[in-house]
């Protein structure tokens, strides 16, 4: 297996740094909002795509984390004293700690049952948060002043500085997956998402590799939860463990934008927000034709659109290699081992068994 | 009394929730899918009894046949026109599609029902009670409920185990290649299936809808239930199911008599508990 190597992500990410870190003395306040929300939705997909993606573990509950790093951010602050930035550092430490525990829970179940137990005690933290004494209960509270003020006196300041922030954070959790995905865990990542046996066999052990992606993204999440905090405003529980924003917005980006690629996450949030943008209105109907969509690129194309240019590139690259006669090949797919019709793929995907890398993933 | 009282009422939610669970476990079992749908089928079914109840004015033990029959369709259309395509060698991918589907269901109720609670009536039956012990009163509708779930269970436990068509189940889920160099029509087999999942899917949801409020958003909830009450009584263990559902039904009624907000969370808990001392379940079905 060719090992790709990780210059080309890594300029790509110089290259996005270069462009957006000077954006605020060129662009005016609501851009700078506009683009923070789109920071933080790129990073949580980000790490969601980390675990499923590229790890093959499903969560339908890591909103938990980032209500949970909210809650710790408004703890750390409100009940302890500690200075906003210490307190939004400290959410890092909480997060990891936390995501300890539930992965060792979790991790008793296999990937279907693993997402619905991640969605169950997603809902225990959210009911717990309501429970917790001094933060509000059900209905939740404001951050006070003092804190929100600590990231700039005055609101086009704060602004700014926000903006700053979770640009450095995003691009620091995009350097994390490229470096993990391109170090010796990465390699070892990828052999187990193919054929988790062969890859025990060559002494990669799933579960330490897949607690260790947990715990990472379980840390990350908590400091983004807080950093949204910032510009909500306040913390309760609907809102800051929302399965909605934080779960299902964010899996139809993934599904959609192209799971098990860096570049995925990128482009679904794009478009999620530009989506968002014009068609929010509609309500229901946008969460229909969400989930219509992100069907149609499971069954189409699970790569997702990040898939497309290697597609349509296999297809070219196969009508130049002269194809079988039509009707032919058909009838040589037409039923798989099973038996099953229409489930056979129309392009033979390298699957574990046939020992080919899955897609680059770039 | 009280302490008694709560027992009973928790036994008897949890052959409803055993209900909710009965569809999730068998299409687990038999083609290996999670579906992360279940609880809006719930929910979509419950209208389904709403619609022909109070718009068409047919009263519910009337309409159940034809909306059990329509539940079969539903549930062959979806395997045919959806599953059918899911390519289910990596478990990711039905996974994802079956929460596509949830969503869009819960969307589709809500446009058509928009978001308030509601809920079906069965007149006097629904407050009819009987008292089984000298002051302890049972409502004959959570009896039903129970004596269905019950009867359901048997039912099923008998097609798997004793009928031509539950061999074909237990061959196509024990190795689906080996069914099909066999001869057998897998495809057909999962049809089926999902037809008689649609089923128990129908039967909870009208029972549920007579029980208490429901609306768009209740499917999840429902969803979760099931799956604990399936994880708790072992996989593939259809009367573990029903310990499980039972299990959580006291748990949710001892909750509830704390506080009423304590109710989903006590179920939470001793579900997560008992997944730490029991991983593999109370009746597991392979040893070990």
């Amino acid at each position: 297996m060719k090992m790709p190597s990780p210059a080309l992500p890594l300029a790509c990410l110089a290259l996005a740094v270069a462009v957006m870190a000077p954006l605020p003395f060129f662009v005016g306040n609501g851009t700078m909002r506009y683009l923070t929300d789109l920071f933080i939705i790129i990073a949580v997909a980000q790490l969601w795509n980390l675990l499923a993606g590229f790890g093959g573990v499903v969560s339908i509950g890591q909103h938990a984390f980032i209500g949970a790093g909210a809650y710790a951010f408004y703890g750390f602050t409100a009940h302890l004293g500690l200075h906003p930035f210490a307190a939004m550092a400290l959410t890092v430490p909480f997060g990891a700690l936390l995501s300890l525990p539930v992965f060792a829970i979790l991790s008793r179940m296999r990937v279907a049952y693993f997402a619905i137990g991640s969605w169950v005690l997603a809902e225990v933290m959210m009911l717990a948060a309501g429970k917790l004494p001094g933060f509000g209960g059900g209905s939740g509270i404001s951050l006070r002043p003092e804190i929100v003020r600590a990231f700039g006196a005055r609101t086009p300041e704060r602004i700014e500085n926000i903006y700053w922030l979770s640009f450095a954070i995003l691009s620091l959790v995009v350097l994390f997956i490229i470096l993990v995905m391109h170090s010796r865990r990465g390699y070892a990542l990828r052999a187990m998402r193919d054929n988790e046996n062969a890859a025990m066999a060559l002494g990669v052990n799933p579960v330490a590799v897949k607690a260790m992606l947990f715990v990472a993204s379980g840390a990350m999440l908590s400091l983004l939860g807080a950093l949204n905090t910032l510009q909500k405003l306040r913390i309760n529980p609907s809102g800051s463990f929302s399965l909605t924003d934080w779960t299902v917005f964010i899996i139809f980006i993934v599904v959609i934008g192209g799971m098990g690629r860096i570049i995925g996450p990128v482009i679904g949030a794009v478009l999620f927000v530009l989506l968002r943008e014009n068609l929010s209105d509609l309500g229901p109907v946008y969460m229909i034709v969400l989930g219509a969509a992100a069907i149609g690129m499971m069954l189409w194309e699970p790569g997702g659109i990040a898939a497309l240019p290697q597609r349509w590139k296999d297809r070219r690259a196969a009508r130049r290699t002269a194809p079988a006669p039509r009707l032919w090949r058909r009838a040589l797919h037409f039923r798989d081992g099973a038996g099953r019709c229409g489930s056979a793929p129309r392009r033979a995907r390298p699957t574990a068994r046939s020992g080919a890398p899955r897609p680059g993933r770039w | 009394m009280e302490l008694l009282n709560t027992l009973v009422q928790g036994v008897l939610l949890g052959g409803l929730f055993a209900l909710y669970a009965l569809g999730l476990s068998l299409l687990f079992g038999v083609m290996r899918i999670v579906n992360i749908a279940h609880g809006d089928l719930i929910v979509a079914f419950a209208y389904a009894g709403l619609m022909v109840t109070e718009f068409l004015g047919i009263p519910l033990p009337a309409a159940a046949p034809a909306i059990l029959l329509l539940a079969a369709g539903a549930g062959w259309l979806l395997q045919r026109g959806l599953f059918e395509f899911v390519p289910r060698r990596d478990p990711l991918i039905p996974l994802l599609v079956a929460f596509g589907v949830s969503i869009i269901l819960q969307n589709l109720m809500l446009m058509g029902f928009g978001a308030d609670p509601q809920k079906l009536s069965l007149g006097a039956l629904e407050q009819a009670s009987v008292e089984i012990l000298p002051e302890l009163h049972v409502g004959v509708f959570s009896l039903v409920v129970f004596a269905l779930a019950v009867a359901l269970i048997g039912g099923l436990q008998l097609m798997i185990y004793r009928t031509a068509f539950g061999r074909a189940l237990r061959a196509v889920s024990d190795s689906e290649e080996n069914a099909a160099m066999l001869g057998l029509d897998t495809r057909a087999v999962f049809r089926k299936a999902f037809a008689i999942v649609m089923v128990t899917v129908a039967i909870a949801a009208l029972l549920m809808a007579v029980r208490g409020n429901f609306d768009p958003a209740s499917g999840p909830t429902r969803l979760l239930t099931a799956f604990e009450a399936i994880v708790i009584g072992g996989l593939g263990s259809m009367w573990g199911t029903l310990a499980g559902g039972i299990i959580l039904g006291v748990a949710q009624m001892a909750g509830a008599q704390i506080d009423a907000s304590w109710q989903v969370l006590a179920g939470h808990l001793v579900f997560l508990v008992l997944l730490v001392l029991r991983p593999r379940g109370l009746f597991p079905k392979h040893g070990g």
